[in-house]
């Protein structure tokens, strides 16, 4: 189950190699059933020549496929870097002439050494933001009524997209539903309590789709505060800035790629891979 | 009606139903789907607009001359910048280049300016505007034009080539100097019979052009900065010795 990114969609030919790479169940063309007149995240979500794919087992694994072979930490958390070293949380340090930033853009900001050669990274990211999302995923008996259809975006009010996820699935053991808030109901509510916002999605889960999607058997609430980069606003292309002695820092994700998106984020870092490999004159 | 006229609207017709593998890693496809007149202060050209299979963005070509199914045909690549082309900054000399072409090939009369509407070689205006941003700012914008995303891409060549391909030109002269372009498109396939040196006239706008490095007194105080390369030729200006740098 997906409580963010409920499917991938994209048109680049790496990508989509990418995708098809992947060793994982997968629903070709899914969500089949679009509904309502509000805007996707990304508005081009929809346009013909984006092929659409949902994973059956979870958008993560994905990302998994992509670090597989690599030497990753998990549970470690980065204090600060100071274009040498890496400081981690724990009072260990590593070694890193070469560092790269795939954060959103506020975090990436704050982990930015400061050094003048950082400057113009840093004046550019202040140009950029990341938006919040609060997401509810919310399951029902199957017994509920069977929603028509796989996603729908609300005309109006708080919830920019009701994703039904567990119709990507052959034989569902409970209807699962996928609320999500929009960007002004999810800054909104930011810094109040879970129980409170949960509430006010599930009243309009209910008041959109009937008085049984207020109350689902169980619930998950997920706060991201840096959700995801507002679409269509972003650089073209990873930044990479050369340090003294040969070192570098450099900046991909989302946010270094015109489109954005999950596929702007892989192109971003496909790009940034290509520049720092290439032999150095 | 001249024979020219009905060979450039006859294309309309045989490309209503065009459907090809498409140009590129991109599998770009265009069709011409209309054509007209268009007198100009450069002289009298045609107009032709292209639909395209990958975006709305649509390409025209501004053709002199009977040229379809010809040879040796002088060509120029533009690409789309709305402050320079149409609101005249002095930021670039986009618009230098583009009158310079459509005046040399309303003199050869004939040829083509195939006018890419990607904005800044693809980055668009809202990244250029930030580019020009870092420069206001006097910042060091090597990297940072990188990140803003000024690209001298395939597709754009894609694009060329099948616009090339739709007006059925046999062979071309390009119109460059940029010795990267002739190969990108000739591995679409295209025939390039020579290249016609794009040389600008001098004249008060693009003299800060013939300054040289580290002249602090440039044109509008954009001399002693850091430029961007809008259109992805190098300029060359009449009388101007430094081009081969
Ligand atoms: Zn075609
Ligand atoms: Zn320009």
């Amino acid at each position: 189950m997906d409580h963010g990114v409920a499917f991938l969609h994209g048109s680049d030919a790496s990508f989509l190699a990418a995708i098809d790479a992947l060793d994982a169940p997968k629903l070709e063309g899914w969500p089949f059933r679009i509904e309502g007149r509000g805007v996707p995240c990304q508005p081009d979500t929809y346009t013909a020549r984006d092929r659409r794919v949902a994973l059956t087992e979870g958008i993560s694994s994905f990302a998994k496929h992509l670090a597989d072979g690599l030497d990753i930490r998990t549970g470690v958390t980065v204090a600060r870097i100071d274009g040498e070293r890496v400081f981690l949380d724990d009072g260990a340090s590593l070694a890193a002439p070469h560092v790269v930033l795939t954060l959103p853009v506020d975090p990436m900001a704050e982990l930015l050494p400061v050094l003048p050669e950082l400057d113009t990274a840093r004046t550019i990211l202040g140009w950029l933001g990341t938006v919040p999302c609060l997401a509810l995923l919310a399951a029902y008996d199957l017994h509920a009524a069977e929603p028509r259809f796989d996603v729908l975006y609300p005309d109006d009010g708080p919830l920019q997209v009701i994703v039904h996820d567990s119709s990507k699935r052959e034989r569902p053991r409970h209807r699962v539903l996928v609320l999500q808030a929009g960007v002004r109901a999810s800054r909104d509510w930011l810094a109040t309590e879970p129980q409170a916002w949960q509430a006010l999605m599930l009243a309009e889960a209910g008041r959109l789709l009937g008085s049984w999607a207020a109350s689902p058997s169980w619930v998950a609430a997920h706060r991201w505060r840096y959700a995801r980069f507002p679409s269509g606003a972003g650089l073209g292309a990873p930044l990479v800035i050369r340090l003294a002695g040969g070192r570098s820092v450099s900046l991909a994700g989302e946010a270094f790629d015109a489109h954005g998106g999950v596929q702007g984020a892989f192109l971003s870092g496909e790009r940034l891979a290509r520049r720092l490999l290439a032999p150095t004159h | 009606m001249n024979e020219n006229e009905s060979s450039l609207e006859q294309l309309v017709h045989h490309d209503a139903t065009h459907e090809c593998g498409g140009f590129g890693a991109h599998k770009i496809c265009v069709r011409v789907v209309g054509v007209a007149s268009l007198p100009t202060r450069y002289g009298d050209f045609r107009i032709v607009a292209f639909w395209n299979n990958r975006d709305g963005k649509d390409h025209v070509a501004i053709v002199k001359g009977d040229i379809v199914g010809g040879q040796d045909v002088p060509v120029r690549l533009h690409s789309e910048c709305l402050t320079g082309d149409a609101l005249g900054s002095l930021r670039c000399d986009c618009r230098d280049q583009l009158e310079a072409s459509l005046r040399k090939i309303d003199e050869l009369g004939r040829g083509a300016v195939l006018y890419l509407r990607q904005e800044g070689r693809g980055i668009g205006l809202m990244n250029k505007v930030r580019a020009y941003a870092l420069q206001d700012r006097g910042l060091d914008t090597v990297d940072a034009n990188l990140a803003l995303g000024f690209r001298d891409d395939e597709r754009d060549y894609a694009v060329a080539a099948h616009m090339i391909f739709s007006l059925k030109l046999r062979s071309i002269q390009l119109m460059t100097n940029n010795p990267n372009k002739l190969a990108q498109l000739a591995e679409h396939g295209v025939q390039i019979t020579g290249r016609l040196p794009h040389i600008l006239p001098a004249n008060e706008h693009n003299r800060f052009y013939l300054a040289t490095k580290g002249d602090r007194s440039g044109h509008l105080g954009l001399g002693s900065k850091p430029r961007l390369v809008e259109q992805s030729d190098r300029v060359l200006v009449e009388g101007m010795s430094t081009a081969e740098d």
